[in-house]
Formats: structure tokens, sequence, C-alpha cells
């Protein structure tokens, strides 16, 4: 067990307690909204813009936003929240590039998944496959991620094992899970927005009440320094470009988000949920902020000891402020773990059940579709689950897979098919199968120490899977063009 | 109105692709020989990376109002790219705070947050139901796509 820096009291017990039977009441009741295979695996055509703007904002801003990235502050200053502070305002970029057009393919056919989308525009099972496939595999990784983190959180919430801390947690979420799926994901996912912002309350008041909001001592700490309070941070100059420009552009290439934008239940409901989506998103984004100057103020101030574990930088923060503080922050803390993994749970079950096995050539038929995604859903927690444990140096490969990876399949295929009627399935196809190699085998070299980009790999395979889909187009034709299905091409007029 | 039709989209993807193409170069590049100059570079392609997106997004039926234009499409990119400048300029520098913040934190904070938020979030919010989305564009949709049986 990790040194407990939280004590775990009546005050946090009991409040993660309430947190927990609310989110499963809240998934069971959503059952009345998952009737349907497409409500089911996509909460599809269901939701107002209140719930998908929060749901998206408690999706996105996952363990990473609030335990990983205080702790990339604490190391290096201001460098990752380019990250955050670019994902914020990206929401609305995001659907005004491509929300109306997303949602317009709910209209034109049947949308569970993401890669139904991309079979009705691309024509092509094959499309279906390798999106399917890809999605899978970074669902796996991002899910196998959070297990790790979410283990730390509740042995330090609850005191108990992280081994028991899993189990609890996973538990929870399968538990609304099984009954309604997506739309138990997207309707918990709202509340547990909820729950983030009166966290991000507490921590506002408690950076103010330990810092008095003085950078300063950080400047003229010797340890430390102006480069831990500039706004390039410690990181190479290089990351802020793959910082900034992944994290406001690739907003809109997120599941999490992208999947949103067919869940509304109106054309109407698009503003609300981006503008909601941003603005509370943009609220997250003080915790990432606050919580790791916060802890760089401390140790800066010679209030607590540097630390090793990175992770730890957040607990550290907490582990300062009061009782009621702690709870809510904690809490907080636990929303938007299991908000993610909600998510990703869904998504990769709806990837096996729909389009997996479709794109092979054995469609399960319509009826079946909830019964076999349910029995995945129990496979896929508990694959992660094994893998985020005991998969060893594949964890550390595979962990890295998420942001960029989706980013570097979706960009090409959704935001390019939908906005460039020229965009040929040739070029998507050739664009993906770049994506889902590279985000492999670059980090496979990496982690072998055989060679190393200077950059984040995902601006690589982001950046190179979009230049091939655009060559590739101009000079195909296949499902572009005049050889888009003609009941597709309203879309393009939106 | 300006249109921005099929042949203007496909200058567009290909300045897009180049782009994509140039900022993996400088950042590959501007790394291995420790030219900051042309990091820097990299990060003001990113503004242009923006302002075609949105070109080619928040139109109506490839018609784009001018008041869509100039808010959020080019206010967006002129904040991005004040705001990197200004991290740039003042990278590493022990300087006076200003509001009790580094001028780089300042700058990426106010032009780069704040400033997204006032041209993408903001006019999202003022413009795009009327702008973007109206209802009658969403009808005449609608009545095209009302199919006895859907796409598949």
């Amino acid at each position: 067990m990790d040194e407990q820096l939280i004590q775990p009291s009546p005050l946090i017990i009991g409040y993660t307690v309430v947190f927990i039977l609310v989110s499963i009441g809240i998934g069971w009741y959503a059952n009345k909204y998952a009737k349907t295979a497409e409500q089911f695996f996509g909460g599809t055509k269901t939701f107002g813009g209140v719930v998908i703007g929060l749901s998206s904002m408690a999706a996105v801003m996952s363990a990473f936003g609030f335990i990983g990235g205080p702790g990339l502050v604490y190391k290096f200053g201001f460098t990752s929240i380019w990250m955050t502070i670019a994902c914020g305002p990206g929401f609305a970029f995001g659907y005004w590039v491509i929300g109306k057009r997303m949602r317009a393919m709910a209209e034109v056919t049947d949308v569970a998944t993401l890669p139904d989308i991309a079979r009705v525009r691309f024509q092509s099972q094959a499309v279906r496959g390798i999106l399917a496939l890809g999605l899978f595999l970074a669902s796996i990784a991002y899910l196998s991620s959070q297990v790790k983190g979410g283990a730390k959180l509740m042995n330090q919430m609850l005191g108990i094992s992280e081994e028991w801390g899993v189990v609890v947690m996973f538990g929870t979420t399968l538990a609304y899970m099984l009954v309604s799926g997506m739309s138990g994901s997207i309707l918990t996912d709202a509340f547990q927005g909820l729950v983030m912002l009166i966290g991000v309350a507490g921590v506002v008041f408690a950076f103010f009440s330990i810092t008095g909001g003085d950078f300063s001592v950080i400047q003229n700490a010797p340890n430390f320094g102006p480069t831990f309070v500039d706004g390039a941070g410690a990181m190479p100059f290089q990351l802020v470009i793959t910082f900034s420009l992944i994290f406001f552009v690739g907003v809109m290439g997120q599941p999490t988000m992208l999947a949103k934008m067919y869940a509304v239940r109106s054309h109407k409901d698009l503003k609300l949920a981006g503008i909601l989506g941003g603005t509370t998103y943009g609220l997250t984004s003080l915790v990432w902020i606050l919580v790791g100057y916060g802890a760089l103020y401390l140790v800066a101030s010679g209030q607590a000891a540097p630390i090793k574990d990175l992770d730890k930088a957040a607990f550290l923060f907490v582990s300062k402020t009061g009782g009621v503080m702690q709870a809510l922050v904690m809490a907080a803390l636990l929303a938007a773990i299991v908000s993610t993994a909600s998510f990703f749970i869904s998504m990769a079950s709806g990837c096996i059940t729909r389009d997996l096995a479709g794109s092979l050539g054995h469609e399960i038929a319509h009826e079946r579709q909830m019964v076999v995604g349910r029995y995945l859903q129990v496979v896929v927690t508990i694959f992660a689950i094994g893998f985020g444990y005991w998969g060893g140096r594949a964890v550390a490969i595979l962990g890295t897979l998420g942001w960029g990876f989706f980013a570097s399949v979706t960009i090409p295929t959704f935001v390019m098919g939908l906005l460039w009627q020229r965009c040929s399935r040739e070029g998507i196809l050739t664009g993906l199968t770049f994506a889902v190699i590279f985000n492999v085998l670059l980090p496979v070299l990496e982690n072998f120490q055989v060679y190393k980009l200077p950059f984040p790999y995902y601006l690589f395979t982001i950046g190179g899977a979009i230049i091939l889909t655009t060559i590739v187009s101009f000079f195909t034709t296949g499902a572009a063009g005049e050889n888009i299905p003609k009941a597709m091409r309203p879309v393009f007029k939106l | 109105m300006i249109t921005i039709g099929d042949k203007p989209r496909d200058v567009l993807m290909l300045i897009a692709a180049l782009c994509w193409g140039f900022v993996i170069f400088a950042s590959w590049q501007g790394a291995l020989t420790k030219n900051e100059q042309l990091i820097y570079f990299g990060l003001m392609t990113m503004p242009v990376l923006v302002v075609i997106y949105l070109l080619m997004g928040a139109v109506v039926n490839q018609k784009m109002h001018m008041s869509v234009l100039i808010w959020p499409v080019l206010l967006n990119g002129i904040t991005q790219a004040v705001a990197f400048t200004i991290v740039y300029m003042t990278k590493g520098q022990k300087l006076d705070f200003i509001m009790g913040l580094h001028p780089g934190f300042f700058g990426a904070i106010v032009f780069f947050w704040l400033g997204n938020f006032l041209t993408t979030t903001l006019s999202f919010w003022l413009l795009f139901d009327k702008k973007a989305i109206p209802d009658d564009e969403w009808d005449a949709f609608m009545k095209e796509v009302s199919l006895p049986e859907k796409l598949h």
C-alpha cells in the first residue's frame, strides 16, 4: 500500500458511498432510455443539451487531468497546461466544424457507434472494421491506464487495498452499465460532471487560501525559477506545438465528444451541448492548473518536502486542505475516473458487438445485440483490469494510446470525410492503416529504445494520416464526389 | 457572404495537409537543431489550420456569413497567434509580473485560453443556430432525407 497522504474520514467515506449509490440509481433509471441497440450502444437522439454538455465534459476530463496533470505541472511548470487550456475552447471549435453534420448522420442512417457512420459514408466494411479495431484497442488502453490511478485513489480515499479499490470502482460502473449501456453512461456522467464541478469550487477556494495566489515564491525559489512560471514551462519547447494543436483541434476527434454529437435529441440541442461542455471543461481545467501550482507552491515555500512520485502531487495539495474540501475534491477525482471508464466500456463492447463482427460478415441480429453487448461489457472490463495490472511492458507501450490515437483515426474519417466530398474510401483506408500501424509501432520502438521522435509520436501519426488521406483522395474516387450515395448528399449541403 | 464550394475545399484541404507537414517538420528539425525560432513558426501554423477547418465547417450550404468569417474564424486565428508570440518572446526570462502572473503565463491564459473562449465558444453561443444551422436549412435537410428506408 502507498504512503497514506489522505486520512480516510467518515466524511470522505460517507460522501463516496452516497456518490456510488446515486450513480447506480441514475444508471438503473437510465434503463428507460436504453430500449434499442442504438440507444444502448450510442444513446442516439435521446438526450438534451444540458445532459450531453455535462457528460461530454465528464468523459473527456479523466484521471489524467485530475491526477497526472497536476503532477506534470509540479515537475515541469506550464508545458502540460497547454493540453487543458486548448481542450476547453476546443469543444465549441469542434461543434462549429462538424457538430451539425455528425448529428445529421443520425437522420441518414441508424447510428449506434462511430464505425456505423464511417461504413455509410465510405460504403466500406473494411473502413468500418479497421476503425472499430482501432477504437477497441485504444479503449482498452485507456481503460487500463485508469486502473492504477483509480486503485491509488480508492486506497487514499477509503484506506482499502488497491485490489479492493479496483473491485469497488469497476464493480460500481458495471452495476449500471449492464443495465443501461451508453444511455446509462451519459446520464450518470452528467451527474458525475456536477460532482466534479463542486470539487472545482473546493479547489479554487483551497488554492487561494493556501497560496494567496502568489507565484513569485516559485519564481524566486532556488530549485525552481522562471521556467516554472512562464508560458512555456520546463519541457522542450516543441511540446507546446503538440499539446496546443492536438488538444485544440484533437478534441473533435475524441469519441467522448464525437459520439455525443449524435446523442442529442434535436439539432437545437447542439448549441447548449457545445457551450456547456466547453465552459464546464474549462472550469475543471482549474484543477489541473491550481492543484499543480498549489503543490509547487507548498514545496517552493518549504511547507512540504519535495515528492518523487508525480501522481502524489494532487494528493499532497489535497492533504493540506480541510476535511470537507478533501471529501469534495476526492469525490471529484473518483467521478473523473468513473465517468471516463463507463464511456469506454460501452464503446469497446459496441465496437465488437456491432462493428468488428459485422465487418467480417457476421452481423449479429439486431435484437440480440444488447444481450451480447452486456456479456462483452463484463469481458472488456475484466480484460482491461487484468491488462492494467499484469500487462507489464505492454501496458507501458499501449498505455500511451489514447487521445492521439483517437484523433489519428477519427479526424480523417469524420472531419475530412464529412467536410470534403472528395475524401475517398481509398484515402481513408490508407490513412487509417497508417495510423493503426504507426500508433503501435512507434511506442514499441520508443519502449525498446530503438528510436524516439523528439516530440510525442501521435503528432506524427495524426499529421501523417491526414496527409496520406489527402494525397490518395486526390487520385481516387471510391465513395467520393459523384460516387457518394445520393441519400448522403444533403449532409454536405448543411 | 463568401462561397466555399468544392474547388476551394480541395485547395483548403491541400493547404491543411501542407500545414500538418510543416508542423511535423518544425517540431522535428527544430528539436534536433535546437532552433526555437523554427518551433515558433511551427506554432504559428496552428492558427492557420484552425482557420482552415472553421472555413470548411462554419458554413451553410457552402456559404459563410461575413460576421462568422470575422468572428470566430479570423479572430480565433489572431488571438492564438498573439498568445504564441508572447509566450515565445518571454520564455524562460525573469520578468516583472502582470496581475500576479509571469507575462508568458499571462499571455497564454488571457490570449489563448480566454481568447479562444471569447472567439469559439461565445460566438458559438451567439451565432451558431442563426448563422450555421438555421431552422429552415435543417427543415429542408429533413425533407430531403425523410426516406422510407434508411441508408445502410
